[in-house]
């Protein structure tokens, strides 16, 4: 009978067999000093090669992505704190972008980095969230004075007054009598025949010039205010006597009645027989109440006068009058008209881009067709906007999308303080 | 070490530190300032995760050194569980759930190695050991199989020398001998008061088909399945005379004891197999976080 006793079984094992380690605890052991030390020679060579890519946080933004592979541009150098340390100061910003402020009486600006938050990818770093502005606009306050913006704003749509333009009672501040519903009518009298005119026969997108900063002309994503030569003078042209082929000038009163003068003259000159005829009946302004006929005019320049008069009056009565507020006269009898006054940018704190929005009708956004008042506001509330720009829409609607922090129109030169060969 | 209601107390402070420290991330990420490892806040989570870290990893040497007398080992068992639990929580709030790049995503890529591993040990310690309990009752210290399977296969030599008379084997030399010229391997003849010609048949039995088992036991041996085994025994037994009972019986018994020597050491390889994957990866990682706490207060 194969009997073990508890002595038996205890003398089996050999007393000291903790002190090899065999089997399992034989490779934990092993691979406890191989692991570590394969992680050491791994950052000892990554140190030896010189290479710090590896303790970099992440890699740093697009804009900033010329200079990853050297740390001390930010790091060290100019910009470096004492002793071991090498926190990237404000400096080290400053040395490249001297970013103008945000506006004169905000609370104590932060520091850069509080904004543009670096080493979070190749993004761009100006496109910040809008925590940042919220930690202010939530609640703003001042150093002095009343903000001149809302006091409270913290997201788009929910948390963003509506735009100042379009609130209740706000009205088009243009001085030009203008009605977009029968000019967008169909079956228009055009130069050809009748014709429909598109938004787009008349509003263009604004192109800035080259020069003064920019290096070719380049869109600004507003729209070119409609001038009277290139939309109206093809259906409107400013024709002032039945004798004469040619349309005035869309010009100063001025301007006008010494090209009605010089018109007429030039006329008379070559039709000297029309001084001795009568004026006809139908120049009688106004028709409904007829004068008798003027005697006939008895020289050149009592003709040119009279018909100076008369178109004068058709002039500044009718023509100009259509769409020209009159606010008073001048010397000479000479009418004032008011300024047309027409908005060039209905928000002038925020940036919109006409460009990307070109994939959907003008009517979408801008109520033109049932607008029969020149004070009617066409520009789209913020719910229209919303439709697309919103975090369930899909479309942008961080603050940066329309607003800008920093005031660039006040940015100062920076001193180079970098070669090429520091970023090699 | 079973996690039971002795825990309790550790349970207790383990949810109460992630409580507070979730509840203190959370106006943390709302609020405007930035987050992140470098800011304040989270220098304070990566201050408290590390020290968790490092009480975790002295462990190991608190298992080195039993005698010191720093506290009770299974208090260090606890605190390793425990705090090592709240360590990568504390660690994700540190970084503000960022994984990191480079040094630092190499650090979260162990970090979670090392984490779920862990689990999957704990896991493993409430599993194994009750069925290691149950199914090998003749269970004896791991180190020691190779040991006591040499003791076995001598003790299965003596029995069928003593019940066939002689018995010639190939038994292992000692490594100094090995050492100073002899072979590895040596031919004896043990001898014993058995009839040689009545048990042949055991002898035979033995030669082909225990010793070769006993000598290397391997799961895919027809011996390694209790019901073969007991098959092949119920063959043998009317070939040899009822006198020889005794000594099948006993080859028998060192046959089920080698078996349940193959399932201990498979059952340990699973208990501790983790630990490979555990312990030099956190080693390695406590080693980077160094590197890393250097080099995130410099830059």
């Amino acid at each position: 009978m194969r009997i073990r006793t508890a002595k038996q079984r205890a003398q089996r094992i050999d007393l000291y067999y903790f002190r090899h380690a065999r089997g399992l605890r034989r490779w934990r052991v092993l691979l406890s000093i191989a692991v570590p030390l394969v992680a050491l020679v791994w950052v000892s060579a990554v140190a030896f090669a010189g290479g710090r890519k590896v303790y970099s946080a992440g890699p740093v933004s697009i804009a900033h992505a010329f200079a990853e592979m050297k740390c001390e541009v930010c790091h060290s150098g100019a910009n470096a704190t004492a002793g071991f340390r090498a926190h990237t100061t404000e400096k080290a910003c400053l040395t490249c972008h001297d970013a103008p402020a945000h506006a004169a009486n905000m609370t104590p600006p932060p520091e850069c980095s509080t904004c543009h938050r670096e080493h979070r990818g190749r993004v761009q770093i100006a496109r910040t969230s809008d925590g940042f502005c919220a930690s202010c606009h939530a609640d703003l306050k001042t150093t002095h004075g009343d903000p001149k913006v809302a006091r409270a704003v913290s997201a788009f749509p929910q948390g963003h007054p509506e735009f100042a333009a379009v609130k209740v009672g706000a009205r088009d501040p243009g001085q030009l009598r203008f009605n977009h519903a029968v000019h967008l009518k169909d079956g228009l009298r055009g130069p050809s025949g009748p014709e429909k005119l598109q938004c787009a026969s008349c509003h263009r997108p604004e192109t800035a010039p080259a020069g003064a900063g920019a290096r070719r002309a380049a869109r600004t994503g507003l729209m070119s205010p409609a001038t009277f030569q290139e939309t109206c003078a093809r259906c409107h042209p400013l024709f002032f006597d039945e004798r004469i082929e040619q349309a005035v000038p869309h010009a100063k009163p001025d301007a006008v009645r010494a090209f009605v003068q010089q018109t007429l003259s030039r006329y008379i000159q070559e039709h000297p027989d029309e001084i001795g005829k009568p004026d006809s009946a139908f120049r009688r302004v106004p028709l409904n109440f007829p004068r008798p006929p003027e005697p006939p005019a008895r020289n050149a320049e009592e003709w040119v006068a009279r018909r100076s008069a008369a178109d004068e009056r058709i002039l500044w009565n009718k023509t100009c009058a259509e769409c020209h507020a009159r606010s008073g006269t001048a010397a000479d009898n000479l009418p004032v008209f008011a300024a047309t006054n027409v908005t060039r940018q209905w928000m002038p704190r925020a940036a919109f881009d006409h460009g990307p929005h070109l994939m959907v009708t003008c009517q979408s956004c801008h109520a033109a067709e049932g607008s029969t008042k020149a004070a009617d506001v066409l520009l789209p509330t913020q719910a229209t906007c919303a439709s697309c720009h919103s975090p369930s829409k899909g479309a942008e609607s961080r603050c940066f999308e329309c607003h800008r922090y920093h005031d660039w129109t006040k940015a100062r030169p920076v001193t180079p303080a970098y070669s090429l060969t520091d970023f090699k | 070490m079973l996690i039971d209601r002795t825990h309790k107390p550790w349970a207790t402070a383990s949810a109460a530190i992630l409580l507070i420290a979730v509840a203190a991330y959370v106006p943390y990420v709302a609020g405007s300032a930035p987050v992140g490892g470098g800011t304040l806040p989270g220098l304070v989570y990566g201050t408290i995760g590390f020290a968790f870290m490092a009480f975790v990893t002295l462990l190991a040497l608190r298992k080195k050194f039993p005698i010191w007398r720093i506290g009770r080992t299974t208090t260090w068992m606890r605190g390793h569980l425990w705090l090592g639990a709240l360590s990568f929580p504390l660690i994700l709030l540190h970084a503000a759930f960022f994984w990191g790049h480079g040094l630092t995503s190499v650090m979260m890529w162990l970090f979670a190695i090392v984490y779920v591993s862990g689990f999957f040990g704990a896991w493993l310690q409430h599993a194994i050991p009750r069925r290691l309990m149950r199914d090998v009752p003749m269970e004896t210290i791991y180190d020691e199989i190779g040991h006591v399977r040499e003791q076995l296969l001598d003790e299965a030599d003596g029995i069928v020398a003593a019940a066939c008379g002689k018995l010639e084997v190939q038994i292992s030399v000692p490594d100094a001998a090995v050492s100073s010229g002899a072979s590895a391997l040596a031919t004896v003849m043990r001898t014993g008061s058995g009839d040689a010609d009545d048990g042949a048949p055991l002898r035979d039995f033995y030669l082909k088909e225990m010793r070769p088992f006993v000598q290397a036991p391997s799961v895919s041996h027809p011996l390694a399945s209790a019901m073969t085994a007991a098959a092949m025994f119920g063959k043998l037994r009317p070939l040899v005379p009822a006198a020889l009972e005794q000594a099948i019986v006993d080859l028998e018994n060192i046959c089920e004891e080698e078996r349940q020597l193959l399932r201990q050491r498979r059952m340990h390889g699973v208990l501790h197999a983790w630990l490979i994957v555990h312990v030099p990866l956190s080693f390695a990682m406590m080693l980077l976080a160094v590197v890393h706490i250097v080099m995130a207060l410099r830059y």
